[in-house]
């Protein structure tokens, strides 16, 4: 029964059905299964399909978009039910679209992706003042900083950011993507990780919280 | 292609002016050698050292049609780029719709603040555009009619947002993409519209004097939408406006940004007279895909706006040996960068001043 609840999760992911998430949602509450196990086994195993499916190209941004969608109208239902403490320890993430640029649709995949990878995400939206980064990774204490842009017009602000966070001593990691940006690019101005798309932005986000610098593979603009 | 023309593929001698030169490449000729153009628009062409020099600067000649084309005249001066085009965003239709748009300054292009739309449900909303009274596009009319009398031998480039482009600056692109699946009639309906309008204002511009059309869609690219929604519901759109500018004998061509290999059929159904394409490209390999296509660009505006410039001038020069009918940059080039690598493109093909 909790294996078909948990398999009817993912599926309504990957079907990009909200109605079908939440409803299996309360089902497994229903049959007691821990809120923890409903979204790491149910929910999040569906997101991960969708990423395969992503790098296959069987899906593209419309289809992402549903089913993180469906997997939040899924996390609603659980999350009343959620113990407390179990927020405390997530790595917390501020991201934004550096001043200048307002295409944020990389950035928003980027913050989904993150979030059903388990990371406490601070949006600070698009078109944001490269002293806005600063202030609120002190702030919220950043384990990392996430700057997008799709122009190369603003790209230079990335660079800035990057020697403000420096400067103000903040010791988060800085990961940078967006259209125009190239592993090379992200070396040159200092930050410690490239993604070049959404899903792998999550991979890169946990091995650089894990570890030293890196660039991640399948990087191919030159 | 299913506009070959009389003539297409004869080589044609003589010197021959800038105009000649691109309107006989497009409409398939062999000639001396591939133009090199930046076509203006979303493709944009402004320097801040021309804008310094010249006093014609951004954020004021996004709105004074005689600062527009006194920049656009400079760039072409500076750099040896071998066409005239404006605007210098692509903000001026979304704006012209009721998007609130902010300027941005010297160095950053104006960009859309404020959409008029909160779903494609809400087309209807939109009324008419017309070219003459609506935002800038009389600024942008008038533009192209200063720069036709300043100009006749250099081609003018009139340019359109394409329709998925112009949706997303129209609406919010996250829920855009979204409605792509939910609201796929909304959606078509809402394109259709738009690409009515957008003929249109791409007439009024022909009318002022514009001798080609680019249509640059950078939002309808395969990596974003898929092959399958760029096919029924980008392409559609796209195509009708290739048309009806084909009808009234006007060349158009087409860009779109990212990865375009998993859209190259449908593109090629476009019948644009050029495919513009970014960067991530490989020419050689597309030439392979679709031999019949004129392609155009797709010199990395990273590298336009980094250098070195010895490294523009050889990239640019193994574009042309690879194939592109058009050189051109691959994207947007950045307002920072420098003259001298513009002009390093442009060296690539342009005998020795």
């Amino acid at each position: 029964m909790t294996d078909q609840i948990l398999t009817e999760l993912a599926d309504a992911v990957v079907a990009m059905d909200a109605t079908r998430a939440s409803r299996a949602a309360g089902r497994a509450l229903e049959s007691g299964i821990a809120p923890v196990v409903a979204i790491l086994d149910g929910l999040s195993k569906g997101m991960e399909r969708v990423s395969e499916l992503y790098e296959a190209e069987e899906y593209f941004i419309p289809e992402i978009l549903l089913s993180a969608d469906a997997m939040n109208a899924g996390v609603d239902v659980l999350r009343p039910h959620l113990p407390k403490e179990s927020t405390r320890d997530k790595r917390k993430v501020v991201i934004g679209v550096v001043k200048g640029d307002t295409h944020d649709i990389g950035k928003n995949l980027v913050r989904i992706m993150l979030e059903n990878g388990g990371f406490e995400v601070h949006d600070l939206g698009r078109d944001v003042a490269h002293s806005r980064f600063v202030e609120v990774a002190r702030q919220v204490g950043a384990d990392l900083v996430c700057l997008s842009t799709l122009m190369t017009t603003t790209m230079d602000g990335m660079r800035v950011v990057i020697d403000e966070l420096r400067r103000a001593g903040v010791a988060a990691r800085v990961m940078v993507g967006g259209g125009p940006i190239s592993p090379g690019f992200a070396s040159r101005i200092g930050a410690d990780g490239y993604g070049r798309n959404a899903t792998e932005a999550v991979r890169v986000a946990r091995s650089l919280l894990g570890s030293g610098p890196v660039v991640a593979r399948g990087a191919t603009q030159a | 292609m299913l506009h070959a023309r009389p003539g297409e593929g004869r080589s044609v001698s003589g010197s021959l002016s800038e105009k000649e030169r691109l309107l006989l490449t497009l409409s398939g000729r062999k000639v001396d050698r591939a133009p090199v153009i930046c076509p203006g628009g979303m493709m944009t062409m402004a320097s801040r050292e021309v804008m310094r020099e010249t006093g014609h600067r951004w954020p004021e000649a996004h709105r004074d049609p005689h600062r527009m084309a006194a920049l656009s005249l400079a760039m072409r001066a500076a750099t040896g780029l071998e066409n005239l085009g404006s605007p210098f965003c692509m903000t001026v239709e979304a704006e012209a719709w009721g998007g609130e748009v902010e300027d941005g300054d010297e160095v950053t292009p104006p960009s859309v603040l404020a959409y008029p739309l909160e779903s494609v449900r809400e087309w209807p909303k939109l009324r008419a555009l017309d070219p003459r009274r609506d935002g800038r596009l009389p600024a942008v009319l008038e533009c192209t009619r200063l720069l036709r009398a300043e100009e006749r031998e250099t081609p003018i480039v009139a340019n359109l947002v394409g329709p998925t482009s112009l949706a997303t600056s129209l609406l919010d692109a996250t829920t855009f993409y979204r409605e792509l699946r939910a609201e796929p009639d909304a959606v078509r309906s809402l394109l259709g519209f738009l690409a009515e309008n957008e003929i249109r204002y791409g007439e009024a511009l022909c009318g002022a004097g514009a001798d080609l059309i680019v249509i640059a869609d950078p939002s309808a690219t395969g990596e974003i939408l898929g092959p399958k929604n760029f096919r029924h519901l980008a392409a559609p759109t796209l195509g009708a406006m290739v048309q009806a500018m084909h009808r009234r004998g006007v060349p158009t061509i087409v860009h779109i940004c990212g990865d375009v290999r998993p859209i190259y059929s449908a593109l090629a159904d476009l019948d644009a007279d050029a495919l513009s394409i970014d960067s991530i490209v490989s020419v050689r390999e597309m030439q392979r895909a679709l031999p019949s296509a004129r392609i155009m660009g797709n010199v990395s505006t990273l590298l336009l706006e980094e250098g070195p410039v010895e490294r523009v001038s050889e990239v640019a020069r193994r574009t042309v040996e690879a194939g592109v009918a058009i050189l051109a940059p691959a994207c947007g080039v950045g307002a920072k960068t420098p003259v001298a690598h513009l002009r390093a493109m442009a060296g690539a093909v342009r005998p020795a001043a």
